[in-house]
């Protein structure tokens, strides 16, 4: 269907069907310090726009924490991310990363928090394979007992997008049961 | 931990059912959802008869279970707020109109077939007139989810509200 912004934008405009493909998921039954969508570019011929649909924990010591993501596996200073989160109390308007070696987005659960709960985090990827802009990306993500957060990210890049890193943010595992399905956005016939 | 590619790609974002309200109701309820999907997402655009605030609640389940996290602009100011072992889960706390812009709300329920976790949404929300919102909500349950209802704070939803379930596989 659409990515979460354009559906949000278009008021709930619903595209046609076999628009939005599954390609590809991962279920982790063991933890993993990080999981990788590679070979992206068989998808460029037929599809415009990415999404990223996770559930995730990590094993930080603490109620929650955040991804990173790099792509193509870029590690540079080639990032750009902001973020505008909820905590409970305010909005708060995050620190604004320039030239950053990833991008963060929230937010999942850490180990702190109570078993069984996972945060969610919906990533769009958009104009994935156009070489003629840098990357745009945009999240809608947290978890109830610690944030609501929106996310943006830029890889300032023209290349097409062939890879999808994916991290803790401040642990150093993915826990068993996080969920990471990469769906795709077909172009206009 | 193994990462299943599909080839070729499968389509999905499967609409389930759509209603469209021919009179007012204070709730609307989708039940009987499949579990061949991971993930749901409900698209409502709804007036209300009076000023109102949507919910939604999970296999009928009205124990003190939910919680959440919100944030939200009105044109003057941006609030957030939380609320915990509440019996419906609140996806809009933006007010939406008897007349005029119609309250939508996109609402994503995470692995809702899972039994392994709680159930985590994200949930949009937009009225013109009062503002724009998002809001993390949490069931405190690991039983998969076989009914949705969307319930109003107060009052009903107004005749011609649709309420649209999609099906997504992972």
């Amino acid at each position: 269907m659409i990515p979460l912004g354009i559906l949000a934008a278009a008021g709930g405009a619903v595209a046609a069907a076999d628009s939005y493909d599954l390609l590809a998921t991962e279920i982790l039954t063991s933890s993993s310090s990080s999981i990788t969508f590679a070979s992206l570019g068989t998808y460029a011929p037929d599809y415009q726009h990415l999404q990223l649909r996770m559930v995730g924990r990590t094993n930080r010591a603490s109620t929650s924490d955040y991804i990173n993501v790099q792509l193509n596996g870029d590690t540079g200073s080639n990032y750009a991310h902001h973020s505008l989160y909820g905590n409970g109390s305010s909005v708060v308007a995050g620190t604004a990363l320039t030239s950053d070696s990833k991008m963060g987005f929230n937010r999942f659960s850490g180990a702190s928090a109570s078993s069984n709960i996972f945060g969610s985090i919906v990533l769009d990827l958009l104009d994935a394979f156009e070489t003629t802009k840098y990357k745009t990306l945009r999240s809608l993500g947290g978890t109830a007992a610690v944030s609501i957060n929106l996310n943006s990210g830029l890889w300032m890049d023209t290349d097409a997008l062939t890879s999808i890193k994916i991290e803790p943010g401040s642990g150093s595992s993915l826990i068993t049961g996080s969920r990471f399905s990469l769906y795709g956005i077909r172009k206009a016939a | 931990m193994a990462q299943t590619v599909y080839d070729p790609p499968v389509a999905t974002y499967i609409p389930l059912q759509t209603i469209t309200l021919a009179s007012a109701a204070s709730s609307v309820t989708f039940a009987s959802i499949p579990q061949t999907y991971r993930d749901l997402v409900l698209v409502a655009v709804a007036l209300g008869s009076t000023t109102l605030q949507g919910r939604v609640r999970l296999n009928s389940d009205s124990g003190s279970n939910y919680s959440s996290v919100r944030m939200s602009g009105n044109g003057s100011s941006p609030t957030s707020a939380s609320l915990a072992s509440q019996t419906s889960g609140s996806i809009s706390t933006i007010a939406t109109a008897t007349t005029g812009g119609a309250l939508q709300v996109e609402l994503q329920i995470q692995d809702y077939s899972a039994t392994d976790k709680h159930k985590s949404m994200l949930s949009r929300a937009d009225q013109s007139a009062t503002g724009a919102e998002a809001v993390a909500v949490r069931w405190a349950s690991t039983s998969a989810v076989t009914s949705v209802q969307i319930l109003t704070s107060t009052g009903n939803w107004a005749v011609g509200g649709t309420f649209s379930l999609y099906g997504i596989k992972a």
